[in-house]
């Protein structure tokens, strides 16, 4: 079953090309992480997907169908913007209630629970509010909807580590309910924390879609290494990098399809030590976007 | 039923209950200033002979003839027209304008329009909303005029024409800014267009009746034909308390309507939060001139400067040119010389 489907997404503004030709597939039920450098489209694509920008060409359909009229879908995604910004002389309770209603509705009870979680005040001025308090209104409005599908663009920003676990908590428990998350983040640690499928796009296409495991098996593994006899002609093997050794100590990186190959190679010191990594998605990451900052390798 | 408008009235709620300050005290402080410019006129001229002599120096005068409108008699009723509606239809499509913008272009310009679009409603509902309000706000201005101004003993039909044609004004203005938003990215710009528009259109009226026609009798006039491109205009051409022009309405009516379907479909044409005209992009490094306190102050505060420099400048002019026929009026107008002796002591005005 496919939450989100969107396929070869073109949206131009004047000479700028925002996406050019963007893939993205959710299922029903997952958590799919959705990075991205600032400026590679994450947000155009949301906005496409919730029908405020209309893509020059390609396709979507969100919750079973491409929709004539989006307001019957909207009544069952909520969304959370990366910057909130709220009417100046409402409170943030007003706001909760207000989006609540505009959504068709929310539950009195978990909205009154997820303001105590998230420590918000809703009798306070939204001119008062900081901008993390501001995001706070945004989200606890989406999860106190009972809806299908969230669409969360950088939703944390601002949050400190504390509402982090407590927005994570949130997620996890939509999760466990069925319902789909698409969330956009800058925050390695909070995407590998939740997410069971990540795309990774880069100016407007995407690179990569896979599992964390999958996108994992593409890249490389750190190994940290102590032998009993000096170790050799290591750097020299195909598949490794990085490589440093100083006589029975290495540390290096290894392309995971050449992983076992290498350590077969090692035994032959007699390994005393081994500890290896799997790369992050941080690593990941820099990997697809490295050549940007320091010239192509 | 799912439309383009659902949600329209929720979002109405929702710019009522963040104007709940802002507009009553547009439409109290615009409907006092007409009541008290209308119960002013009897003091200030209590007798016929008096408001002779004003309308006779007014009809000569360019800058009064701005400033006020051509005159159509000398009836108490007839007196406050002249004195005051033009200006109290200038109010409404600053309001009006104002408020438009407030509850189109300022939600997208702030994201907050993304956050509602994202919801269960349609995608016209926002100007929808935003229209209903303005449209709202101006009947009850037109009504509360006409109920101040029969207050003051003027008949009801003019009382009530007068009130209509400064509602329906601000009704036509309301068009104005509806398209006005869908064409920048910011609320500035959109209010500065279409604040340019209520003051073309104030200006228009004013150089209408400049150059109107002054009728055999000496102090009223006939407007020359521009005051029938302005709203302002149709507003003096309804000519309350003298003829009470209702069909006049049609004007402003059609022109909202007209307006209204344009915005209506630039809205379906562009996508949120774009504007029809592009932001011109900027110089990508600061000139030398911005990079001190006194730069920056100059460089964040010229186009504020320079406007109102502009604007005041004109002001300034316009009053000048009165200055004169004004003395010339208060010289022979016994009341006025009678007060100001009273207010100097005695001491006499000449």
């Amino acid at each position: 079953m496919t939450a989100i489907s969107a396929s070869a997404l073109v949206k131009t503004f004047g000479r700028v090309r925002a996406l050019d030709g963007l893939d993205l597939h959710v299922d029903v039920g997952e958590v799919h992480g959705f990075l991205g450098p600032n400026g590679s489209g994450k947000s155009t694509t949301i906005r496409v997907l919730l029908g405020l920008l209309r893509a020059d060409a390609g396709s979507v359909s969100l919750l079973g169908g491409p929709w004539r009229d989006a307001v019957d879908l909207h009544r069952r995604l909520a969304y959370v913007p990366g910057d909130v910004n709220l009417w100046p002389n409402l409170t943030g309770g007003e706001a909760i209630d207000l989006f609540g209603s505009l959504r068709g509705g929310l539950d009195r009870r978990r909205r009154d629970d997820l303001i105590q979680r998230f420590q918000l005040d809703p009798s306070k001025r939204a001119r008062t509010y900081s901008k993390g308090n501001r995001q706070k209104v945004a989200i606890v409005a989406a999860f106190a909807s009972d809806v299908e599908l969230y669409i969360l663009d950088e939703p944390t920003s601002g949050l400190d580590p504390l509402m982090e676990a407590a927005f994570q908590e949130c997620v996890r428990e939509v999760k466990s309910q069925g319902r789909t998350v698409l969330l956009s983040s800058h925050i390695f640690s909070e995407v590998e924390a939740l997410c069971d499928r990540v795309s990774i796009i880069r100016q407007g296409r995407t690179v990569e879609s896979g599992t964390l495991a999958e996108l994992r098996h593409l890249t490389r593994t750190s190994v940290s290494v102590d032998t009993a006899r000096p170790i050799t002609g290591l750097a020299e093997l195909p598949g490794v990098y990085d490589a440093v050794v100083s006589t029975t100590h290495a540390t290096f990186a290894v392309d995971t399809a050449d992983l076992n190959r290498v350590l077969e190679y090692l035994t032959r010191f007699d390994v005393r030590a081994l500890a290896s990594a799997p790369p992050s998605l941080e690593e990941l990451f820099l990997r697809h976007y490295g050549d940007e900052l320091v010239g192509v390798r | 039923m799912s439309t383009a408008y659902t949600g329209s009235g929720r979002l109405a709620r929702l710019a009522l209950r963040r104007d709940r300050v802002q507009l009553p005290v547009w439409i109290l402080s615009t409907v006092a200033l007409g009541a008290f410019a209308g119960s002013a006129t009897d003091s200030q001229y209590p007798t016929e002979a008096d408001r002779l002599a004003v309308l006779r120096v007014a009809v000569e005068t360019p800058g009064l003839l701005m400033f006020r409108a051509a005159p159509t008699g000398t009836s108490d009723g007839q007196m406050t027209a002249f004195g005051i509606l033009a200006f109290l239809a200038l109010m409404a499509g600053f309001m009006s304008t104002l408020a438009v913008v407030r509850h189109t272009r300022q939600n997208e310009e702030t994201g907050r329009a993304e956050m509602i679009g994202a919801t269960a409603v349609g995608r016209h509902a926002n100007l929808s909303a935003a229209l209903t309000v303005v449209v709202g706000a101006n009947v009850v201005l037109a009504a509360l005029i006409g109920l101040a101004f029969t207050g003051n003993g003027l008949p009801a039909a003019g009382s009530f024409a007068a009130g209509a044609g400064v509602g329906a004004a601000g009704i036509a203005f309301a068009g104005v800014a509806a398209v006005a938003a869908q064409l920048t990215q910011g609320a500035r710009a959109a209010n500065g267009i279409a604040a340019t528009v209520v003051g073309v259109a104030y200006l228009l009226r004013g150089l209408a009746d400049v150059f109107g026609e002054v009728q055999p009798d000496g102090y009223t006039m006939t407007s020359a034909w521009p005051s029938w491109l302005s709203p302002i205009g149709w507003t003096m051409q309804m000519r309350p308390f003298a003829g009470d022009r209702w069909w006049v309405l049609v004007l402003p009516v059609a022109l909202f309507a007209v307006l209204t379907a344009a915005s209506f479909a630039l809205t379906a044409r562009r996508d949120v939060g774009m504007g029809l005209l592009a932001d011109r992009p900027g110089p990508a490094r600061a000139s030398a001139a911005l990079l001190s306190p006194l730069g920056l102050a100059w460089r964040l505060q010229r186009g504020t400067v320079l406007g109102w420099t502009v604007t005041i400048t004109a002001f300034g002019l316009l009053v000048g040119s009165i200055a004169n026929a004004v003395a010339d009026e208060l010289a022979t107008n016994e009341n006025v010389t009678g007060r100001l002796d009273d207010l100097a002591g005695g001491g006499g005005t000449r």
